[in-house]
């Protein structure tokens, strides 16, 4: 029996468009309790790459294993019920529900309450202690003051929050972070790195962060990778590859 | 040789297909419609065509002209202008809803204006001396068949010639592929989706028309399959190809008639399996060929950058202390209201109130398909004849007494909703609910009509429910007390699925399927769910109707009642309890008040009264009668509910500006440099004035503070439109007009105002951005080009 000692393990991942090779030989891991980061300028895949981890779209070429399985062939929703949570670039909002809602129907997508049955006899209704989770979350996320309001009435940043909340009602083992910090402003991404600093300690979860603001980069993040154009160009510590000339040269365009 | 006379009869039939193919290809891809309502326009050319020539006695190339050259484009405008325009941007289910609402109004309303019935025999060949036969080296070819297939193909190539060739259709894919993008480049996007209507209620005419001599008859539902047929070749050129559309149609075509002619002819399974085709063609294709439901779906690129639309969810009341108190007085009211209603009622208002019960019941079935989890079904009516034919069945043969047997019917139908979920679970949005119209077809024409399942077409009698000499109700105010417990326990089911857990993932999944799968929920096991429990409930009320009528007979349960239903509960509020309710009672007592009130074809009039309802829907998206409660709620004082106005913050005097503009002899020394080009001829890039952040934000800017007046001369200055080579060597222009006006506004509102020097706002780097103008603006420099952003860090500046 092979042990490994990654909680994530994309190996040589391949994605095509049609004619467009959307990711070539990717490979990337990422630790139990490990904060990684995943740059790269637009377009370069990695939005990508999070759909062929998560099992929206599905590789080519490549497989994917989580805490040493192969979860290549399964559903999104089995991969999400293993512990990989995620939030979305472009968001994916619940449309038309309270915050409140959408973190109690992840709750309870995560603890299986709640069938048409027990609709029928209790109507419902959310227990103590799923109430005071969902608040407690909000408030972590600073949500707590609105959280009957509609999403569709939250500002970007407040629904990028949201999304970020509604993956840990899940209590993720790796959360998948695809630019979370657009459209928050500068105390409000300083929050959030507080947020994923909270996260990583209380309950260790690891989580692998797409960002193009290379201050969170720098707060948040141990390890990085960097993507160009579908391949990967460059991995190690943090401040390593930053400062490393050719990553510079690609992803700021800057010839240094 | 008699193969080849039956080739040519497959090509034109397959020919007709591929015209009405290409109108719904046209309106799909240009305004993003999937225009249900071209099977009626295509029974409206019929229609008129055939009152102009049998008893109007116009000659029949003057009828042709008037009916399809003439009315058949005027119609697609005036359905554009008046109904489809208003739905741009709007959620499919709006689209969709309007066009089954124009699907039902349009044959309703000719029928109940001039045309009388819905089915008029014998109407003539629409080409002079079309009936004439030829002899080709010893085959006889119809001359009608020629002539439809000349026409079909003529006009076939030439819309695929006009997509490929000419300014318009180049015009026409732009549109497509982002109808704001080319009105922002200063293109009629008006313009363009009206002559695609026109064309696409031409070819609809054209197609209406030489049909009807092909069906031997002006028949409405010959249309729905005609529709039915186009749509599945449309498929077959995944709704944007026009030769592969060809190619669908005449495949169909052939195969049709080959199939009639080859098949036992007496088999249950020739008589249906040959209309039907279309049906299990166009099924086949969107559940088992994976392609054909991811193409075609119409993206805009600017759609990123809108709010997604608005979901069909009616604002949620977040007092749940309420709830108990709710079910008592629901409890109590109802009690009460059979009990009138049992007491008071003459025999036939009884019979006629359970209808409206059991038909609520029915209606219940949406709630939950369509109002929780946002699925719009057209097959609804199998589903409740499933379960009627199943008790009807087990009665008839079994002696199996009717209480059960309602029970297994809704077991049945339960079961045939699973079956039909589970291939269709992957499916979204319109393919899925073209998928059940596929479906519904299906069972309407081959299932139903079996010996083994709808009996004759007189029907199956069906006993009233009595067991054990105690459940007796076989009285009608026994069987109406028990078809109200019925729809009370349904739709406290309802209810309490819809605001408990159940409800909240549907409702989750129809906000995002990509967000909840992420959350670890799943979709199609979701789907398949609601599926089951919708079409148990259908089938529990199918049963009951038979039951109260004591006869079930396939006609109660046929293709129109499928498209009918969905519309008025749709339009009545798909998520609302009491909308089920409403919807039933109206669906039954409505012809009754029109019979009474002596109005001719009642029945039409009631289809066209609630087609219209549809129309309402582009506004009202809430439900009429939750909006009626909401309203009523409120004038009665109780506001405090509605979001928009809850949790109202006192108005407070906002503090004063703080005002740091410079004072007047500095701009004025600003301007004294250069004074506003207001006259003399500039570059494009005067339009700085308006400089915010990207390129389609800045034109999008400018054109919404355009005056309409200056719109207009723009768009005829720049009406020979070509592609990219004469765009780039357009001469500078002078100021543009808008400017001018805006500099003129604004001095209105405000004498003081000077427009500063445009050049200081120019540094060297902003030249990427220099706004240019709409129509100098393609192709420019590269690196100007809105895709190439790049994050925050980038550039050392
Ligand atoms: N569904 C799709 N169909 C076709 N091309 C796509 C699709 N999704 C992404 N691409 C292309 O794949 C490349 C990578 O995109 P993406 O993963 O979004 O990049 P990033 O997230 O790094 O900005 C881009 O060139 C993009 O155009
Ligand atoms: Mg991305």
């Amino acid at each position: 029996m092979e042990t490994t000692p990654w909680l994530l393990e994309a190996q040589h991942i391949q994605v095509q468009f049609g004619g467009i090779i959307a990711l070539q030989d990717v490979s990337l891991e990422v630790g139990p309790g490990e904060a990684v980061g995943l740059i790269g300028p637009n377009g370069a895949g990695k939005t990508t790459f999070f759909n062929s981890i998560t099992g929206i779209i599905a590789p080519l070429r490549g497989r994917v294993r989580f805490m040493g399985a192969d979860i290549t062939e399964l559903d999104v929703h089995t991969r999400a019920r293993l512990g990989i949570g995620r939030t979305f670039q472009r968001m994916e909002l619940f449309s038309g529900m309270t915050v409140r809602e959408h973190l109690l129907v992840a709750l309870r997508a995560h603890t299986g309450v709640g069938s048409m049955w027990s609709d029928l006899l209790t109507g419902g209704r959310p227990s103590d202690v799923e109430r005071s989770l969902v608040e407690d979350t909000a408030k972590l996320v600073a949500l707590d003051d609105r959280i009957d309001s509609v999403v569709d009435t939250l500002s970007l940043g407040h629904g990028r929050l949201l999304e970020l909340a509604r993956a840990l009602m899940t209590n993720p083992r790796l959360l998948l972070l695809d630019e979370p910090s657009s459209g928050l402003d500068h105390v409000e991404s300083s929050e959030l790195a507080e947020v994923l600093h909270a996260v990583r300690r209380v309950r260790s979860t690891a989580y692998l962060l797409v960002e193009h603001d290379l201050r969170l980069i720098r707060e948040a993040t141990e390890r990085l990778y960097v993507m160009e154009q579908g391949y990967l160009l460059a991995k190690g510590p943090t401040e390593a590859v930053l400062s490393h000339p050719r990553v510079r040269e690609a992803y700021t365009g800057v010839t240094a | 040789m008699e193969f080849v006379a039956l080739l040519v009869a497959g090509v034109a039939l397959g020919c007709v297909y591929a015209l009405m193919a290409s109108g719904v290809v046209l309106t799909y891809k240009t305004s993003a419609v999937f225009n249900l309502g071209l099977g009626a326009q295509a029974y409206a050319a019929a229609a008129i065509f055939y009152t102009l020539t049998v008893d109007m006695h116009f000659p029949i190339l003057v009828a042709l002209v008037i009916s399809v050259f003439l009315l058949s484009p005027l119609l697609g405008l005036a359905l554009y202008w008046g109904l489809f325009r208003y739905t741009q941007g709007a959620p499919e289910t709006v689209k969709l809803v309007v066009s089954l609402g124009v699907l039902l109004v349009l044959p309703a309303l000719i029928q109940a204006v001039w045309f009388g019935t819905n089915l008029k025999g014998n109407p003539p060949v629409a080409v002079p001396g079309a009936d004439r036969v030829f002899e080709l080296a010893g085959i006889r070819i119809g001359g009608d068949s020629l002539t439809t297939i000349f026409a079909a193909v003529v006009v076939v190539v030439a819309l695929a010639g006009l997509f490929k060739f000419t300014v318009l259709g180049l015009r026409m894919r732009a549109v497509v592929e982002s109808p704001r993008m080319v009105q922002l480049a200063g293109i009629n996007a008006d313009g363009i989706a009206s002559v695609s209507w026109m064309l696409s209620g031409f070819v609809a005419g054209l197609a209406g028309v030489m049909l009807a001599p092909l069906f031997g008859s002006v028949d409405v539902s010959k249309y729905t399959l005609l529709l039915v047929a186009a749509i599945a070749a449309a498929v077959v050129g995944r709704l944007s190809s026009l030769p592969w559309t060809l190619v669908g149609g005449l495949a169909l075509g052939v195969t049709q008639v080959v199939l009639a002619r080859y098949l036992p002819a007496d088999s249950v399974l020739a008589e249906g399996l040959r209309p039907s085709l279309p049906f299990i063609l166009l099924f086949g294709l969107l559940v088992f060929v994976p392609k054909y439901r991811t193409i075609g779906g119409v993206t805009d690129p600017l759609s990123g950058v809108d709010p997604p639309p608005k979901a069909l969810r009616s604002p949620v009341s977040t007092d749940t202390h309420s709830k108990r108190n709710t079910f008592g007085q629901a409890l109590l009211i109802t009690c009460g209201l059979v009990a009138f209603f049992s007491l008071a009622l003459s025999d036939v208002w009884l019979l006629r109130m359970t209808t409206a019960v059991v038909m609520a019941v029915i209606f219940l079935s949406y709630t939950v398909l369509t109002g929780i989890a946002g699925q719009i079904s057209l097959g609804q009516a199998a589903f409740a004849g499933a379960g009627a034919f199943t008790a009807a069945q087990l009665a008839n043969h079994f002696d199996f007494p009717v209480f059960w047997g309602m029970l297994a019917g809704a077991a049945v139908a339960s079961a045939v909703g699973i079956l039909l979920a589970l291939p269709l679970r992957q499916l979204r949005g319109i393919y899925l609910t073209l998928a059940t119209l596929a479906f519904g077809l299906m069972v309407d024409q081959i299932i139903f009509p079996l010996e083994n399942v709808g009996g004759s077409p007189a029907g199956l009698e069906v006993p009233r429910p009595y067991q054990y000499n105690i459940f007796d109700f076989s009285d009608d105010r026994a069987f109406f007390i028990l078809c109200c417990g019925v729809l009370f326990w349904v739709a406290w089911y309802v209810w309490r699925m819809r605001d408990g857990a159940t409800g909240q993932v549907l409702d989750a999944i129809r906000g995002s399927e990509t967000g909840a799968a992420s959350v670890g929920i799943d979709p199609g096991r979701t789907k398949v769910k609601a599926f089951a429990v919708s079409a148990a409930i259908a089938g529990i009320g199918g049963a009951l109707l038979v039951s109260l009528q004591g006869r079930a007979t396939p006609a109660e349960f046929s293709i129109a009642e499928s498209l009918l239903w969905p519309v008025l509960i749709i339009v009545l509020g798909a998520r609302s309890i009491p909308a089920a309710i409403f919807a039933g009672a109206f669906l039954t007592l409505l012809p009754e008040l029109l019979r009474m009130l002596d109005v001719p074809q009642p029945l039409a009039w009631v289809t066209v009264i609630f087609g219209l309802g549809a129309f309402i829907f582009i506004k009202n998206q809430e439900g009429l009668v939750d909006w009626l409660l909401r309203v009523t709620r409120q004038t009665a004082g109780r506001t405090a509910r509605d979001p928009a106005t809850a949790g109202g913050v006192p108005a407070v005097a906002p503090p004063p500006v703080i005002d740091l503009t410079p004072q007047p002899d500095t701009n004025v020394q600003i301007g004294a440099q250069a004074a506003f080009p207001t006259a003399s001829p500039v570059g494009p890039s005067v339009g700085v004035a308006h400089a915010p952040p990207t390129a389609s934000e800045r034109t999008a800017s400018h054109v919404a503070a355009e005056p309409a007046a200056t719109v207009r001369r723009r768009r005829t200055r720049y009406r020979p439109w070509s592609p990219p080579r004469r765009y780039l060597q357009a001469p500078a222009k002078p100021t543009p007009p808008q400017l001018q006006t805006s500099i003129e506004a604004l001095r209105r509102r405000d004498p003081t105002w000077q427009p500063a020097n445009p050049s200081s706002w120019m540094r060297p780097s902003d030249d990427m951005n220099r706004p240019q103008h709409p129509s100098t603006n393609g192709g420019g420099s590269s690196d100007g080009a809105p895709g190439n952003r790049r994050g925050p860090e980038a550039g050392p500046n």
